[in-house]
């Protein structure tokens, strides 16, 4: 086991590489949950916008339309998904759940039935590194911040104007009051049911390009079945762990980065843990996270709660 | 001749089932400049006549004149842009906000660049009297200053009528005059105010006109002036009622001592003066009443009696206790909702959850539930509580159904003591004096009862014996015939001691 600069900068690397997805889809979370909508649904729609990427990737053999397509995909599913929590309100949790189990099945499916086993991908370079001069050269962290996908660098950029969108903007102030008293949102004019459906929209456009990510970026093309291994599930424990706010998504993020790179890297370095266990840091990361916190602002006021006018 | 009316509805007829009407043929006109307050028991019909006049239900038949023209509400939206402001009963209010940010939120686009900085808000606030820190988060703010930001809310949003919904129900009677005073300056602006209530002091005190609806049909509407209490009630409750006839006692002197307080002290808190050094009997066959201005010791003196607080020091004593030891007492508590019932469990479990874990009604460990039915059914008959059966949830009865459950529950227990504590808050006429009746008769058939209120003139009509708590202490105490002005002096601290 070696602890040299360059293991580090390398493993850091990695924690950063694959905590993009995480970062994407938490974000995404953000806004439902801080409208109100706990999207336990985040995983199925990472699921969808996976297949949905590389879908997109083997018909146009460009991989930007391959991220692109599965944004879109994250989008339609959440279509879906908001159709029956923001329109129909029904139970938040329970269709979160069976829409994950749905996705689960219905990737499965489509890529035996649609995707091309053995498709070549292009070269997915130009989408996965972009080195920014002078600054990728950084002892230690210059590789692990500096030499991303420029998708990550755009959803660091994403959470920095998220945040400042939700603390200065008016689109910002009816999120709020949308997931803190949505009574009074209404009162106001606001649609509480058009607002809830455009963010778990927007949750479905970056689960799915986080998906995409993880996919394209991440994985050289290829989908493989339960690809999100409980990502999903985990960029909501990020949501809460970070206490909503987007910058500490950011941090979190790359905590949980760091947990999944040693599963694959443990061993490379030397690590002597068993593997099983290293592919359960990333969870036992999220149960302690939770502990440690113990009890503390509880989130927005009316989350998981469907809105009714008129009900006290 | 009186100026035109600003707004009219007209002959507003509305019914959630049919052939059931909840409104009848309204029709009443608001002018500017007055106050106009509609008077009616829970359940008339006033709150909805409300909500359609603000979009939020639309009527049957009937319509809106606004300065004689004819407009349609299909939503609050569309009442605001005519310059309607409404401050319901339950705040439309975001807790975890501040003043600011909510006023922010209500603004319509017009408005919104006058609200953008904090500055800008605390001088408009100033400007209609009603001074406020922006930076507040709401749920931190006392409910009297929580309603200040709603009818700054519509005030701000230019509002011409403004509506409120029961609004001094949550208010102590401080707060009630200053709530008022605001509103005569809201009328004095030459707006039209609307103010639904069932507390009729507020009406002859404050308002310039009063209609009266009783089961969606209106019954007067005129001016206030030359009209007694007493026809406001008629009007109301459709028979005569005595509201200041004392409730009176067997005559016959109390008997053993059932509960004593020896020097009992409880800290004090940021909400409560606490207890300091009180002591206190009550006697089989009285009703002592316990009057104060709120947060003078009163809850603390409830959660003693209650057993649910241990004193710092002294001790409570009851006749007769229950095996972990707290007084065995029959329990009103103030919150009905929160420490009252269970709102979504069946009326049946609400009634005999003091008892629910006993012979008859379990067994083994297990529920019998045809002896809880039973036994319920028997209860709810005798409490006149009315609902379909006992297997509804409470939360869809009127507040005077609900407190018949919890009263029906504590005479129940098996003890000699019942403790009341705003046991008629937010009731009607009918409601109210039931439930008085009811702790009165309790009292002559030999229980002792702990009667605490924030209602002077209720306390003065069914007590025995007043004590006065000021500051944590029993100040005074007077008999039960004792003259207003005497327990509001010692009520305020003015009494030597």
């Amino acid at each position: 086991m070696s602890f040299d600069p360059i293991t580090i900068s390398l493993l850091l690397a990695a924690a950063v590489r694959l905590s993009a997805p995480m970062l994407l889809a938490s974000l995404g979370e953000l806004i439902s949950e801080r409208a109100g909508v706990l999207n336990i649904g985040l995983e199925g729609l990472m699921l969808f916008g996976a297949f949905g990427s590389v879908l997109g990737l083997q018909e146009s053999n460009v991989p930007m339309i391959g991220l692109l397509s599965g944004a879109l995909w994250g989008l339609g599913a959440a279509a879906i998904l908001a159709l029956a929590v923001a329109l129909l309100r029904a139970d938040q949790i329970v269709i979160g759940i069976g829409f994950n189990i749905l996705a689960l099945g219905a990737t499965s499916l489509l890529r035996q039935e649609v995707l091309n086993p053995s498709y070549n991908a292009p070269s997915l370079r130009a989408i996965s590194i972009y080195r920014i001069p002078v600054l990728d050269h950084w002892p230690i962290i210059g590789r692990a911040f500096f030499m991303q996908s420029p998708v990550f660098y755009g959803a660091v950029l994403l959470a920095v104007v998220l945040g400042l969108m939700l603390k200065y903007t008016r689109l910002g102030l009816i999120i709020r009051a949308v997931g803190e008293g949505a009574g009074a949102a209404d009162a106001a004019g606001v649609s509480v049911t058009a607002l809830r459906f455009g963010a778990m929209a927007f949750t479905g456009l970056c689960a799915g390009l986080g998906g995409g990510y993880l996919t394209i970026v991440a994985s050289g093309g290829v989908f493989v079945d339960n690809m999100t291994g409980g990502r999903g599930y985990l960029a909501v424990a990020v949501v809460i762990f970070s206490r909503w706010r987007p910058l500490w998504i950011l941090a979190a993020s790359i905590l949980f980065g760091c947990a999944d790179a040693l599963q694959y890297q443990g061993q490379a370095i030397g690590l002597s843990i068993p593997p099983p266990l290293l592919l359960m840091s990333p969870f036992v990361l999220a149960l302690v996270a939770w502990v440690l916190m113990g009890k503390g602002k509880t989130g927005p006021g009316e989350i998981g709660l469907p809105f009714l006018r008129g009900q006290k | 001749m009186p100026p035109d009316p600003y707004l009219t509805l007209t002959a507003i007829t509305k019914a959630f089932t049919p052939g059931h009407p909840v409104l009848d043929n309204v029709t009443v006109a608001f002018r500017r400049g007055e106050i106009h307050a509609i008077l009616g028991e829970n359940g008339a019909g006033k709150s909805t006549l409300l909500n359609i006049l603000f979009g939020m239900y639309q009527p049957d038949m009937g319509g809106i004149l606004l300065e004689g023209r004819e407009v349609i509400h299909r939503s609050p939206a569309d009442a605001i842009a005519n310059r309607i402001g409404m401050v319901h009963q339950h705040f439309k209010l975001v807790p975890t906000f501040t003043v600011a940010e909510n006023l922010r939120l209500a603004a319509p686009p017009a408005i919104r660049p006058s609200l953008a900085r904090n500055a800008d808000i605390a001088r408009l606030a100033d400007s209609f009297g009603l001074s406020i820190d922006p930076k507040a988060i709401v749920s931190t703010l006392p409910l009297s200053l929580q309603q200040r930001v709603e009818i700054l809310k519509a005030l701000i949003n230019k509002a011409e009528l403004v509506l409120f919904d029961e609004p001094t129900t949550i208010l102590n009677p401080a707060e009630i005059a200053a709530f008022y005073k605001v509103l005569r300056q809201i009328a004095a602006a030459g707006r039209a105010v609307v103010v639904v209530t069932h507390h009729l002091n507020e009406v002859v005190d404050h308002a310039q006109h009063a209609s009266v609806i009783r089961r969606g049909k209106l019954i007067s509407s005129g001016p206030v002036a030359g009209r007694a209490r007493e026809d406001f009630v008629r009007d109301m409750v459709g028979h005569e009622v005595d509201l200041s006839a004392a409730l009176d006692g067997t005559g016959e002197a109390p008997g053993a001592v059932r509960l004593s307080l020896q020097n009992v002290s409880v800290a004090a808190t940021p909400s409560s003066s606490g207890l300091r050094d009180t002591s206190l009997t009550l006697r089989a066959g009285e009703v002592v009443g316990i009057a104060g201005v709120e947060g003078n010791g009163q809850r603390e003196l409830f959660e003693l009696v209650a057993g649910a607080l241990t004193p710092d020091s002294g001790t409570v004593e009851a006749g007769r206790s229950h095996a972990d030891g707290r007084p065995r007492v029959g329990l009103v508590p103030e919150d009905r909702h929160q420490e009252g019932l269970v709102l979504d469990l069946p009326i049946a479990v609400n009634l005999l959850l003091n008892k629910i874990d006993e012979a008859p009604y379990a067994r083994a460990g297990r529920l019998n539930h045809a002896a809880i039915t039973a036994r319920a059914e028997e209860m709810r008959a005798a409490s006149d509580v009315r609902s379909r059966n006992v297997h509804v949830t409470p939360r869809i009865l009127s507040g005077g159904n609900q407190q018949k459950i919890v009263l029906a529950r504590a005479m129940n227990e098996d003890a000699d003591i019942i403790a009341v504590y705003q046991p008629t808050r937010g009731l009607d006429v009918a409601a109210s004096e039931e439930i008085l009746r009811r702790l009165r008769d309790a009292a002559n058939g030999g229980r002792a009862v702990l009667f605490i209120s924030s209602n002077l003139d209720e306390i003065m009509r069914i007590s025995d014996r007043i004590i006065i708590f000021y500051a944590g202490r029993a100040v005074g105490e007077v008999n039960g015939r004792a003259s207003r002005e005497e327990i509001g002096a010692l009520m305020t601290g003015g009494a030597a001691h």
